[in-house]
Formats: C-alpha cells, sequence, structure tokens
C-alpha cells in the first residue's frame, strides 16, 4: 500500500504541473518557434501586456465577472425559494437545476445558439417587442450566451448553502425585531456567503478562458483571451507558441488572483474559507 | 418559516424559478424537437419525419465519430478509474496526512484550472515530448493516444473525488475485525475492502465517462482543431460552422446529450447514494 | 503462575517516538473476567492491540498457556476483539458478520450456520439474523459484535469499551448479560474500560493503568479498600484526603478530627519511617465518605467542633454531605450517611466527625531531597 499513490502523482506531475514549467519556459522565449531554445527574454509578455492585448485581456477579466455576477444573481432567488420548499419537492426542484450539468455543453450552446441567431426565436421575440438589434456575433450576444451556459454551474454550491440555513436563524431573528433587509444582512448573507465565493470560482474561471462561446456566438467576430490563445496554439495564419504560452500564463494569474482575492473576502477565520473548500470539494 | 410567509414573494420567486429553468431548457427541447424535421433545413419547421435519424445512421463520418467517443471514453475511463483506485488506498493508509493533503490538491487540480489552459499544457507535452519520445521507440502516438491521455488527466480529478470520499466512509477498522477472525490479506480486499468500495468505483466510472463524452477542450486542442480526429462533441462544432445545415446536427447532438446525461445522472446517483456505513450508529 | 492463561511480560510500547507502555506485566488466568482499567490515554488501547497482534511491542513478551505468540499475527491468536465501534462490516447481514470466523476457519456450512445461529441465539439476535447492519440500533449491533467475536469459540475473547457508546440504562443491562455470558461459555474476557463502576460491576481481578504504567492489580475489594496509591484511590470510588502524620508505621494522628488511627503503611511510609524512629512522617489518610461518622455539634455544647455544613446532597438511600474542616488547612471532606437514621442538617451547622473505619490507608509526602 506504501506505493500505490505513486501512479497517480506521477501521472499528474507528468500532465499537469510539468506542462506548466514548460509553458513557463516557452513564454520566456523571444522567437515564435516551437522547437528553439534562446534567446530568452520577456518580449512576449510585454506584447501580450500591450494593447491591443492588453485590452483584450481586461474586456474578458470585465466581461467574465460582470457576466459571473448575473448568472449568481439570477440563480440566488431560485435556490433561496428551492431550498424552502417541502423536502419532497425540494429534490425534484434540485434535480431540474443540475440536470443541464449532466447535458454537453457544446451542445447546450448551439441549441442557445439557433435561438439568437438572426432567424432565431429569441431574436424574432424581441424584434416583435421591438428591440432590434442583432444578437449572434455581437458582444452583447457572447455576454448573454455566458450567462446562459454557466448558469447551472451556480446552483449546486449555493444550494448546499442555502439548504443548510435553518429556518429557527431567520425566526429568531425576526423575533427579536429584525426586518427582511436586516435578516439577509446578519443572518442569511454570512451564512451563505461561502457558497457564493465556490460558485463565483466555478463560474469565473472557465469563463475567463472560455473559447467555445465566443467562437461560435461571435463567430470570429468577437475576440477574448481564450480565441487569442487558441489561434497562438492552432491558427492557420501565423501561430506563435511562446506568444501563446505568455497569454495562457497571463490567464492563469488573472484567475488564482481573482480566486485568491474572492477567498481573502470571506468572512474571518478559518471555517469560511474551508467551507467554501468543502464545497468545491463536493461538486 | 418567516420567509415564505409571504405569498406574494412566493409567487415572484416562483416565477423567477420557473422563467428561467424553461429559458434552461427550451433551447435544448427545440433541438430535439427539430431533428425530428421532414425538412431540408435544420431551421424552418416542415413536419415530423425520421429520415434524419435514417441519414446519421448511415452516416459514416457520425458513426466513426460515436465509435472515436465511446473508444476515448472506455480507455480514458479505465486510466483515470484506475489511477484514482490506487491513489485512494494510498491516501487513506498512509501516516503522512498533509503530504496526503498535498496530493488531494494536486490530483484535483485539474478541476481548478481553465480548461483550455490544461488542453494546451497537454498539446505542448504531448508534441514537444511524449510524441518524439514514442517514435524513437517506434510508436506512432497519434491523436486517439493524445487525446485519450488527456481525458484521463481530467477525469482522474473527478474519480479520486468520487472515491475518496467513498473511501472516506469506509472504516479501517474492519479489516482488522476481519484479520482478527481469521481473514487473510486477499479476503480482506476480496469480501470486505471490494463489496464496499463497488458503488463508489461504479460512480467515478460513470462520471470518467461522462467527462471524456463531454469534453471539448482537451480533444479540440489535441486534435489540432478537430482536423486530426473528431469526437462526437468535435464532430458537431465542425458542422455547426457549415453553410447548410440540415436537421441532421439535431439528430447527432439529441444522441450525444442522451448518452452523456445516462453516464452523468448515474455517476452521480451512485456517488451521493449513501454508503451503509455511514448509517450506522456506533460510536466514531 | 499455574494455570495462567495469557501472561503479559515487561511489555513496553512506543508510539511515534512516545512511551505509551511502560514496562508491564500482569498474568489472567483462565476463565476470568479480567479487566484493564483507566483514564482515556493510559494506553489500555495500545495494549490490547499488543494482545490481539495488530501491534508489536518495542520489548517485553506474550505468553500463552506459557509458550510464547509475542510475534504471532493476529489470525493465528486463539482470541478475537469486540472493537470500540464494533467495526461490524455493513455490507453483511447480521448472519454472515456473525459466520465470518467461522467461514475463515473453513468449517463445514452445516457447522457454520448452526454455530453462528448457536451465537446469535446466546446474545438473543437470532430473529434478526438476517437484518441488514445498519436497521440496528446501537444495543443490538454490541451484541452482533459480540457474538462474532465468540462465535469461533476463541479462548480469550478481548473487549475494547464495547459498552462506551450505549445509554446508561442499556449499559447497565449489558453489563449484566455480559457477565452471565462470560460465565456461561467459561471463556476469558479481558475487557478494558476507563469507567470504574463498570469495570466493578463485572470483574473478577482489575489492572488499573495510569500513564502506561501497572497502578495496581486485584479484585474490586482490595482496589477500593487499600489502593496502592492517592491515583488509584482517587480514581476509585470517592476519596477523602486527611493531612496526617505518621510515627510509625502503625500509627497516625490526624490534627484535624484531633484522633489517632491505625494505619495501612505503603511504600514509602513503611520505608522511611524505620530507620528514624523520632521524626515524624507527614503525608495523608484516604478516608471514604461512608468511613465517616458526623454529629450534630449543639452551639452551647463543650465540645469545639471540627467541622461545618458547606452543602448536602439527597440521595436517597444516603445522605452526602459536604463538610468543612474548622483547622487551618480548611479543605472539604465529604461524609455519606444513611438516610433512614438521621434527621436533615441544615448548610451551616457545626459538627463533629468522627473515622469509623479500623485501619486506614496511609500515604507518606513524596519527601523533596
Amino acid at each position: 500500500m506504501k506505493w500505490t499513490g505513486l501512479p497517480a502523482k506521477i501521472w499528474m506531475s507528468l500532465f499537469v504541473l510539468f506542462p506548466f514549467v514548460w509553458l513557463l519556459f516557452l513564454s520566456v522565449q523571444k522567437n515564435s518557434y516551437i522547437n528553439q531554445s534562446g534567446p530568452y527574454g520577456f518580449s512576449q509578455f510585454k506584447r501580450a501586456l500591450n494593447p491591443p492585448f492588453s485590452g483584450i485581456i481586461v474586456n474578458s477579466l470585465v466581461y467574465s465577472f460582470a457576466a459571473s455576477v448575473c448568472v449568481i444573481g439570477i440563480a440566488i432567488p431560485i435556490v433561496r425559494y428551492i431550498s424552502q420548499l417541502p423536502p419532497r419537492k425540494r429534490t425534484l426542484w434540485i434535480l431540474l437545476c443540475a440536470i443541464p450539468l449532466g447535458l454537453n455543453f457544446v451542445v447546450r450552446i448551439y441549441a442557445w445558439f439557433v435561438l439568437i441567431r438572426p432567424e432565431g426565436l429569441l431574436t424574432l421575440i424581441l424584434e416583435y417587442l421591438g428591440i432590434n438589434s442583432p444578437l449572434a456575433s455581437t458582444r452583447a450576444g457572447v455576454f448573454m450566451s455566458m450567462v446562459y451556459g454557466y448558469l447551472p454551474f451556480a446552483f449546486l454550491p449555493l444550494y448546499t448553502v442555502f439548504e443548510r440555513l435553518d429556518p429557527s436563524q431567520t425566526e429568531a431573528a425576526s423575533d427579536l425585531g429584525a426586518g427582511t433587509l436586516q435578516r439577509w444582512r446578519y443572518i442569511i448573507l454570512p451564512a451563505v456567503v461561502p457558497g457564493v465565493v465556490a460558485s463565483f470560482i466555478f463560474i469565473f474561471v472557465p469563463m475567463l478562458g472560455e473559447y467555445l462561446i465566443p467562437k461560435m456566438i461571435g463567430g470570429g467576430l468577437v475576440s477574448s483571451l481564450g480565441t487569442q490563445i487558441e489561434s497562438q496554439f492552432l491558427g492557420s495564419t501565423k501561430p506563435n507558441w511562446p506568444f501563446g504560452a505568455a497569454l495562457s500564463l497571463c490567464l492563469l494569474v488573472c484567475a488564482s488572483a481573482v480566486l485568491f482575492i474572492a477567498v481573502k473576502l470571506l468572512p474571518k477565520g478559518h471555517s469560511g474559507q474551508k467551507s467554501t473548500w468543502s464545497i468545491l470539494q463536493i461538486q | 418559516m418567516v420567509n415564505s410567509s409571504n405569498p406574494m414573494r412566493k409567487k415572484l420567486l416562483l416565477g423567477w424559478t420557473v422563467l428561467s429553468l424553461a429559458l434552461l431548457y427550451t433551447p435544448v427541447f427545440m433541438l430535439v424537437f427539430y431533428g425530428f424535421n421532414a425538412g431540408q433545413f435544420a431551421l424552418r419547421w416542415e413536419g415530423f419525419s425520421l429520415r434524419w435519424y435514417a441519414a446519421a445512421l448511415s452516416n459514416e463520418e457520425m458513426i466513426l465519430a460515436l465509435l472515436n467517443s465511446l473508444l476515448i471514453g472506455l480507455f480514458s475511463t479505465v486510466i483515470s478509474v484506475a489511477l484514482a483506485f490506487t491513489y485512494c488506498l494510498w491516501a487513506q493508509r498512509t501516516r503522512f496526512k498533509r503530504l496526503a493533503g498535498t496530493s488531494d490538491s494536486l490530483m484535483s487540480l485539474p478541476l481548478f484550472i481553465p480548461e483550455i489552459v490544461l488542453s494546451i499544457g497537454l498539446l505542448v507535452m504531448i508534441v514537444r515530448f511524449l510524441k518524439p519520445a514514442f517514435l524513437e521507440m517506434g510508436f506512432n502516438f497519434d491523436s486517439l493516444a493524445a487525446v485519450i491521455v488527456g481525458h484521463a488527466t481530467l477525469a482522474v480529478g473527478y474519480a479520486s473525488l468520487v472515491l475518496r470520499t467513498r473511501f472516506n466512509s469506509y472504516d479501517i477498522q474492519q479489516e482488522l475485525a476481519a484479520r482478527d477472525l481469521g481473514a487473510g490479506s486477499r479476503q480482506i480486499f476480496l469480501e470486505i475492502m471490494l463489496p464496499q468500495i463497488m458503488p463508489g468505483l461504479a460512480a467515478a466510472a460513470c462520471l470518467s465517462f461522462a467527462v471524456s463524452l463531454d469534453d471539448f477542450y482537451v480533444s479540440y486542442f489535441l486534435s489540432t482543431g478537430g482536423s486530426a480526429l473528431k469526437t462526437l462533441p468535435l464532430y458537431i462544432w465542425s458542422l455547426q460552422g457549415r453553410k447548410a445545415m440540415t436537421p441532421e446536427i439535431n439528430v447527432v447532438s439529441s444522441v450525444l446529450l442522451i448518452v452523456a446525461l445516462l453516464f452523468f445522472c448515474t455517476g452521480l446517483t451512485l456517488s451521493r447514494s449513501r454508503s451503509s456505513v455511514e448509517n450506522l450508529k456506533g460510536p466514531t | 503462575m499455574n494455570g495462567s492463561l495469557l501472561s503479559v511480560r515487561n511489555i513496553s510500547a512506543d508510539l511515534a517516538n512516545r512511551a505509551v507502555l511502560q514496562n508491564l506485566s500482569f498474568d489472567v488466568a483462565d476463565g476470568e473476567f479480567f479487566s484493564l482499567l483507566g483514564p482515556s490515554g493510559c494506553g489500555k488501547t495500545t495494549l490490547l492491540k499488543i494482545v490481539a497482534g495488530f501491534l508489536q511491542p518495542a520489548s517485553g513478551e506474550l505468553l500463552w498457556n506459557g509458550r510464547s505468540i509475542t510475534g504471532l499475527p493476529p489470525q493465528q491468536r486463539d482470541l478475537n476483539l469486540v472493537f470500540q465501534n464494533y467495526a461490524l462490516f455493513p455490507h453483511m447481514n447480521v448472519f454472515d458478520n456473525v459466520a465470518f470466523g467461522l467461514r475463515m476457519k473453513k468449517l463445514p456450512p452445516a457447522e457454520i450456520s448452526e454455530r453462528a445461529h448457536e451465537a446469535l441465539e446466546l446474545v438473543r439476535m437470532k430473529p434478526f439474523a438476517q437484518r441488514r447492519i445498519n436497521e440496528l440500533s446501537g444495543g443490538q449491533q454490541q451484541r452482533v459484535a459480540l457474538a462474532r467475536a465468540v462465535a469461533p469459540r476463541p479462548k480469550l475473547v478481548l473487549l475494547d469499551e464495547p459498552l462506551g457508546a450505549l445509554d446508561l440504562q442499556l449499559r447497565k443491562q449489558m453489563q449484566i448479560e455480559l457477565k452471565s455470558l462470560q460465565r456461561q461459555l467459561g471463556m476469558t474476557f479481558i475487557y478494558v474500560t476507563h469507567d470504574q463502576e463498570e469495570a466493578f460491576a463485572m470483574s473478577d481481578r482489575i489492572a488499573i493503568l495510569n500513564q502506561g504504567r501497572l497502578e495496581q492489580e486485584g479484585s474490586p475489594e482490595i482496589l477500593y479498600k487499600e489502593p496502592a496509591s492517592r491515583f488509584v484511590a482517587r480514581f476509585i470510588g470517592n476519596a477523602n484526603f486527611l493531612n496526617a502524620a505518621a510515627a510509625d508505621g502503625l500509627k497516625a494522628n490526624c490534627p484535624a478530627l484531633q484522633t489517632d488511627v491505625e494505619i495501612i503503611p505503603f511504600a514509602k511510609a513503611a520505608a522511611t519511617a524505620q530507620p528514624n524512629q523520632t521524626a515524624l512522617t507527614q503525608g495523608v489518610l484516604l478516608v471514604r465518605p461512608e468511613q465517616l461518622e458526623l454529629s450534630p455539634c449543639p452551639p452551647e455544647s463543650t465540645v469545639r467542633a471540627n467541622g461545618e455544613v458547606l452543602m448536602r446532597q439527597y440521595l436517597g438511600a444516603q445522605i452526602r454531605y459536604f463538610v468543612r474542616l474548622q483547622d487551618d488547612s480548611d479543605s472539604q471532606v465529604a461524609v455519606d450517611v444513611h438516610s433512614s437514621e438521621h434527621s436533615l442538617l441544615e448548610n451551616g451547622s457545626k459538627v463533629n466527625l468522627f473515622i469509623r473505619a479500623q485501619r486506614i490507608p496511609f500515604y507518606a509526602d513524596v519527601q523533596t531531597p
């Protein structure tokens, strides 16, 4: 039993940890060739952190953040509603929320895409309502699709904290004279923050590197960090792996920074951070 | 409950919930529905027909993609479950609990880094090192092998999480009891441990398979944008870009939806099923 | 020793470089109900694991009917263990749990079935044979664990705080059942517990462990009446310690009660008393609450009262008074009196205390050189 842990650890080091080291090595090469080593320098990073790429990075950060907030904002009332239902109904509803997680992401986004194309149902409805703006190939469309695509990921982490809320606590609070706002401020929010942070991490990090949605919905007209990285590695015109590696590292740094800040924002003490971690682990 | 005492508020919340879930499901239902379209085009309804299902069955490209997906799923599942199982055996028993904690994070790392970064990491690793190394030995490490390795890496994280919780509810003291009653190592493994870990193994396998079926990024990057090899999601991706879309894409999507959902739900149910140990009333 | 089934000889053990057991020796006779009693963390579970064969001692020897079994793996020892948390196999039903040990012995199926049912009968669990483990209550699980351990008919059964998880009522009932089961089977039981009452209720002999050392070994009566150390005295029953000075190994004077008593001297008192007859040995007397007698002392009485009632607990058959001694030490003692023979005294009453017992254990203070 002493050595059975080794194969998995070697595998993960080889295919997850080591590639990072290699990306790091790749990103400090000045030339754009794959197999050449040296000369070294930070020119790739310099390029990534200057326009137009800096703008793309900032854009991706802002849009992902806004979309994450939207997703959580939509999900919280739903989860709150479900968590107050009687147990039987609760299971049914939360199952309804969880099933989309098992539906293939490509298919789901494609299905959504069909709806927001110029001749799609949603576009027609919007036109009927007097809103005449195309959704496909625009930033607004990509943003909406992000929210649509990532909504299912928010339910379960939020549900785990809302389910744990003890109704007698809010009852006690209102008994002591707290109104709805005060109940949320002092009782509910502190208790659910770990779940909110967990779902935020869950949504924000993959969104930041999202390639599929901007590519499919944006139709090549909306560029994001994800599409840029893809074109540096697989692009038909002029692939540049060292630059792609630098961009990926920027993405990773941004994701880690947000993750770090999110965890730091948690209520003081070990319990908040620990429970976020445990919620992340459960999913 | 204080908050639900207000019926107006409750109705608003219900409305919001129904609306959001409807918006979540409608596109998918419509997609499946249009797979039964009799017409030429994916987007205009012309009556019910199964012709596109028949067409998909005779479409070699689609069958190949399906076979690729199943093959990759199978191999990557075997690898990831084997790795996760051996890992959990170690992690549960090691005396070095802190080391186990660190390696737990290593195992779940794929769940926390953006898939695109994981994918290009794998791409770089395979193109730069694995491929040349295997060529040296006379093997062609092709896209199929690459995608299998990639999916296995992705799935190990999920598999070990699921198995770890199962192992946590498995009381090692039972093995002492069994040994005390005269059982040898083989008997303990086969009669005590395996029957109790089995649901966890099945859950891990189902989830790994679902992860593999679902994956887009790793397959996309390791098959250079789907040109070298097409899994089902990549095939749908390639159809979507074409000018004239027939309802065939809806058919393929429906098939993928059903198969992946099946594995996902089975895996989830198995992993959430309470192990019998947790119901024991004995002290901890 | 003749007739001893298991002899523990100078066993020492370390866990994580900390000495858990230090040079332990005792014997367990065939057919005996033997208890290992000690506070949690005293090493009793470690000792049990060494006897069962799950741990190897750092030094020392285990003798089984006089032959060493120190290196023998658990499978080859003719003893079975009842685990603290039962360690039942949750994926098997009650019958399969009990039959497991018999199956491992490769007995014929008919015999396995017969003996497993017999064992279940013994613990009155036969109607539950087909139940799943998680459908049983804590007490029922406890019985199954017991049946599983005795089904292979080992010479020795080790029980590791098996009643710890049960509520008080059930625990009392199980104590009686365990004891009668042990008699009926004629097996040797080694019972580990931290509960003094439990050990007293069942055991023929008890070994008291403290911090990995054997404090004392003997029958419950000896342990109660003549505890070998202050630790044992405090651990078993209620103990009042009264300051006293011993002139020789036979008598001591207790200033608080203004009396002389005959003493049972222990170790250091006896050793230090002899060479220098003139020096008094300072120490304490162990007086159990029921060995004290108290009588009310009216204010007009000429006798100076030596105690004042602080608090009273009515316990049914007895009344327990907490009395503050009227000397410099200002210490408290507990006094038990029969409720039928005494009228209640109010808090603050002045009382006179007497010692009723004949010979009192005396523990000399540890000399600081």
